[in-house]
């Protein structure tokens, strides 16, 4: 009894010890036992999410993220951002199932007040998802395919960054970015341009990529219109023309556009809605090069509308409770070169309806359903048919349960 | 080639769309009036005078990083608002109605409330207090 009770005291003094060592930025305001203006900030986000194939009476648990950020102020204009994310809890050697990666590292350099340069590895304004991902700020377990298919996020590419906002215009925002290019070679098989990502590491820059935004706010609602453009080949000369491939900054390009509306009103309704395209106009000289099935064209769009039930009833909280429903149609293989092979599986639709409740903010817990229509898999790119593979249904259901968090 | 004659083609058109919608946006929005306060003080003074068009204006001093919204509430009642956001320390956009970060999505009221994670915290205020005679504002830094 007397060493449980060491050992007790023993725990309570080394977590004593710990909070008095670890202080995080929210902590230390809230408890004001540092300064608020401290230069060095921890922070961080994550999810975990349990996932049930209903077809198929299977589930799946997994810690899907932990994100730990680091940031340090040098100066009022020069500061230092950094996310280093973990998924699927664990990086065994050999064992593909866990990603340590840096999701973003740049340096802030602020020219004025309404002027900044990001340079670095850092997330390009495109779509929704990709700059707001954390787990708290968007419904449903798994975010919206529309944004993980055809723009691929998160999205992260080194370059220089100009992020600026109108005093002209009360409410605009505008960025524009030079990053590195994409790897053609790594496109297709299903996956779009997502597996062509460098995503900061040993990326081609001999190919480059622009991007820009413009984004909007009147009232409640947010208007954001953004593009990319950019080279997919980072080849030398002699490789590139050897396999028929235009190489160079912006050879073998690839045209992403976007365009999204959100609104959110005081009484706590709320929607979304977004549409994208993107064209790899040489996909058939990709495909003859790489045999990778790239698409010419591929599209999607979502609508999802919500509302937190809390809000109509107390106006003054923190916590809320938004039932919502979210439709997703996206095809994958809109247009397809003459030498790629059609795979309807890649025509999908997807109807989640759920509810996200935030009992405090920066902690949610979100329930949600979701069913998905999909075309019927092209036999032809079954070339080894896996003997125990699971039934194709067309038609699927999966209920979702997971928590996320961020501080 | 004729890929790239649509690529052109594409880009024409959707940069006219961009710069139509742009000219009806400036024709349509009143600028917000910066006002430059100099010094090292930690109180900041301001001209009434200086609300000519609306009852908003963007106050700027080189000790602060960033700009304070200072909101006219009636002509002894002012609301002055750090824009900085309390999420990551990105600066803030004064819309109409709102105040949002184009960083990560954080939005708050105009009185600096949260509206939309992932700002957990509201934002900043900063005393003020006015002349007898209503003319000059001054903010505690």
């Amino acid at each position: 009894m007397r060493n449980y009770i060491l050992t007790a005291a023993s725990l309570g003094l080394i977590w004593l010890n710990a909070s008095g060592q670890i202080i995080t930025k929210e902590d230390s305001l809230n408890a004001g036992l540092t300064s608020s203006n401290s230069p060095t900030v921890i922070s961080g986000y994550g999810e975990a999410n349990v996932n049930v194939d209903l077809r198929n009476e299977i589930a799946n648990a997994n810690l899907t993220r932990n994100v730990l950020f680091f940031g340090h102020k040098f100066s009022k204009r020069i500061a230092f951002f950094s996310e280093m994310e973990l998924e699927n809890a664990k990086v065994a050697n050999g064992n593909p199932s866990g990603e340590i990666s840096m999701e973003q590292l740049f340096i802030k350099f602020g020219i004025n007040n309404d002027l900044y340069l990001t340079a670095g590895l850092f997330i390009p304004r495109v779509g929704i998802i990709n700059e707001n991902h954390l787990p708290t700020t968007f419904n449903g377990n798994l975010r919206p395919m529309v944004e993980q298919m055809i723009i691929p996020a998160t999205w992260r590419e080194i370059g220089v960054g100009l992020y600026g906002r109108s005093r002209r215009i009360p409410g605009l925002n505008y960025s524009a970015a030079v990053v590195n290019g994409l790897n053609a070679a790594n496109f297709g098989r299903g996956n779009g341009i997502r597996e062509g990502r460098f995503e900061g590491s040993n990326a081609t820059a001999s190919n480059l990529a622009v991007t820009g935004a413009l984004l909007y706010y009147y009232r409640g609602f947010r208007f954001q219109a953004s593009g990319y453009y950019g080279g997919s080949v980072g080849l030398v000369k002699r490789v590139a023309d050897s396999l028929l491939l235009e190489n160079g900054a912006f050879g073998t390009p690839v045209f992403l556009r976007e365009a999204n509306v959100q609104y959110q009103s005081n009484s706590g309704f709320e929607f979304k809605v977004l549409a994208t395209t993107t064209n790899i106009y040489d996909a058939g000289k990709i495909n003859r090069a790489f045999a990778n099935n790239t698409p010419e064209q591929m599209w999607g769009a979502y609508v999802e509308i919500g509302c937190n039930v809390l809000k109509a009833f107390k106006r003054e909280t923190t916590r809320s409770l938004v039932v919502f429903s979210r439709y997703e149609t996206l095809d994958v293989n809109a247009k397809v070169p003459s030498n790629g092979i059609r795979n309807d599986e890649l025509k999908q639709q997807y109807l989640v309806v759920g509810i996200t409740y935030m009992p405090i903010r920066g902690v949610n817990v979100k329930v949600d359903y979701v069913s998905r229509t999909t075309g019927i898999p092209n036999p032809a790119l079954v070339i080894n048919p896996y003997p125990s593979a699971l039934p194709f249904f067309k038609q699927n259901g999966f209920f979702n349960i997971g928590f996320g968090y961020s501080f | 080639m004729m890929e790239r004659r649509k690529f052109i083609k594409n880009s024409a058109l959707g940069t006219c769309a961009l710069l139509g919608g742009t000219s009806i946006l400036l024709s349509a929005c009143a600028s917000l009036p910066l006002v430059k306060v100099k010094g090292n003080d930690k109180v900041l003074t301001i001209k009434a005078s200086e609300f000519l068009t609306g009852n908003k204006i963007l106050v700027r001093n080189n000790q602060l990083e960033f700009d304070i919204l200072l909101h006219k509430l009636n002509d002894s009642e002012y609301r002055a608002i750090y824009l900085k956001c309390t999420h990551q320390e990105q600066p803030l956009t004064v819309g109409v109605g709102q105040l949002s970060c184009a960083s990560h999505g954080s939005t708050f009221d105009m009185e600096g409330k949260v509206i939309k994670a992932p700002a957990k915290q509201d934002l900043l205020k900063f005393k003020t207090s006015v002349s007898d005679d209503n003319q000059i504002i001054t903010i505690n830094i």
